[in-house]
């Protein structure tokens, strides 16, 4: 019987147990001899990615902003109800009540790192203009949105922000302005004019994606910004706003959770990655809800998703932490 | 797929970790109800837990419950509070 060695000149290489994959051992291809398994080292990626439970919000909301990174991250605002103006703070493991936000305010856009972030827009009510930047301790006073609105989206930083769509009661709006750490300037409309997206990226390389335009009424409708332009591009898989998402850029996004249909009638747990070209379903949430908290600067590898409407429509302190693996070692199967 | 049913309090970090989400199906309902993956790594994370297992009947009555009480809720609100993003919680069967 011909052996691998005598076809291929050299044998399957043997190992005990399974390695800690570094880049240079992807498409790898060895035996374990413990298991009696042949495995691969594969990309890991959006792909592998899961979400775990993370430390419950001290408040239940439903509406909260959010910013910073999966174990330095912020919820801000939002409908308890009454509106709210608390501020809670993550540090992957449990959320901590901070700083509140100037004014009581819901469904406002976010953007930034912990201690570098800021909020803006968003409903008292009535519909705000302002911006607050926070430092990860105090909140100042920053330029107004030339556009007075609520449930809009923001990515970038403090100092090179992002604001776009939202709802100006009404109609909705595809406005969209940057920010320079100073004022908002008015650039180059989305295409699609809608309330309760999500997105994130930077200034110059974000998205926009689902929502509820009115007519009929939610979307799954997603956009990409490159700092002078939208472009349409590949729907969402299910028609929703009210959602969570964020990325690095408009080529790595994440959109999770989210209310919809059409009409409205559901709550969701379905995640999808976007990288650049199209939209693939990855791993769900563990409860669907719907709220637009989310790390609309972080990368796609690790996101947090705190708080929300569940069935039955509570105000929700569930957080759930999205991570990803680098590297993933699947074992060889012949079905 | 299988599963199994039980109620367990979500106490937050570690309640279900990112490697159990690879293992095993779970999703979270009304009246504290999970829906577990039957597999052995779920079994575990009911003990984990320390899950009450239920017979889907009986989970499905537990959220069903949950779910009536919260429309009753709903039909006593003012008008102004039955907005499109608060719409009467819907009924639906568990997997």
């Amino acid at each position: 019987m011909a052996e691998y060695k005598g076809i291929k000149g050299f044998q399957v290489q043997t190992r005990t147990e399974d390695p800690s994959p570094t880049e240079a051992q992807i498409g790898d291809f060895y035996y374990n001899s413990s298991t009696g398994q042949f495995k691969t080292v594969n990309n890991g990626g959006a792909p592998t990615g899961a979400w775990a439970s993370g430390g419950n919000l001290n408040e239940g909301v439903v509406g909260n902003a959010g910013f910073g990174t999966y174990t330095a991250g912020v919820s801000v605002g939002g409908f308890q109800p009454p509106y709210t103006a608390q501020v809670e703070e993550y540090n992957g493991s449990s959320w901590t009540t901070v700083t509140s936000v100037p004014a009581v305010a819901d469904s406002m856009g976010s953007c930034g790192p912990q201690t570098a972030g800021m909020v803006f827009g968003g409903q008292g009510p009535p519909n705000r203009n302002t911006t607050y930047e926070y430092d990860g301790t105090n909140w100042t006073a920053g330029g107004n949105l030339n556009t007075t609105r609520r449930d809009l989206i923001g990515a970038g930083t403090q100092t090179a922000g992002l604001a776009a769509c939202g709802a100006i009661d009404p109609p909705f709006t595809a406005e969209a302005e940057q920010y320079n750490g100073t004022a908002w300037t008015t650039v180059a409309e989305a295409n699609t004019a809608a309330r309760s997206r999500a997105g994130g990226g930077t200034s110059t390389s974000a998205m926009a994606y689902g929502g509820y335009t009115g007519s009929p009424a939610y979307t799954a409708n997603a956009e990409t910004w490159n700092g002078s332009a939208w472009t349409e591009v590949s729907n969402l898989s299910d028609v929703k706003g009210i959602l969570g998402g964020g990325g690095a850029s408009n080529t790595d996004q994440l959109a999770f959770g989210g209310y919809g249909g059409s009409p409205g009638v559901q709550r969701y747990t379905n995640t999808e990655f976007w990288n650049g070209s199209s939209w693939t379903e990855v791993n769900d949430l563990s409860v669907a809800r719907s709220t637009k908290h989310s790390l609309p600067s972080a990368p796609t590898a690790n996101q947090l998703y705190a708080g929300g409407h569940t069935p039955p429509a509570n105000y929700t302190t569930i957080t759930e932490e999205w991570a990803t693996q680098d590297f993933e070692i699947k074992t060889v199967t012949t079905s | 797929m299988a599963y199994k049913y039980c109620t367990a309090t979500n106490w937050g970090k570690n309640f279900f970790t990112h490697e159990e989400r690879r293992q095993f199906h779970l999703s979270g309902h009304p009246g504290e109800v999970w829906v577990v993956g039957d597999n052995l790594y779920g079994d575990q994370w009911i003990g984990k837990v320390a899950g009450a297992i239920k017979t889907k009947e009986e989970a499905q009555a537990i959220v069903t419950g949950e779910i009536e009480a919260a429309q009753a809720a709903w039909d006593a609100l003012p008008a102004e509070e039955k907005t499109d993003t608060n719409p009467r919680p819907t009924l639906y069967n568990l997997p």
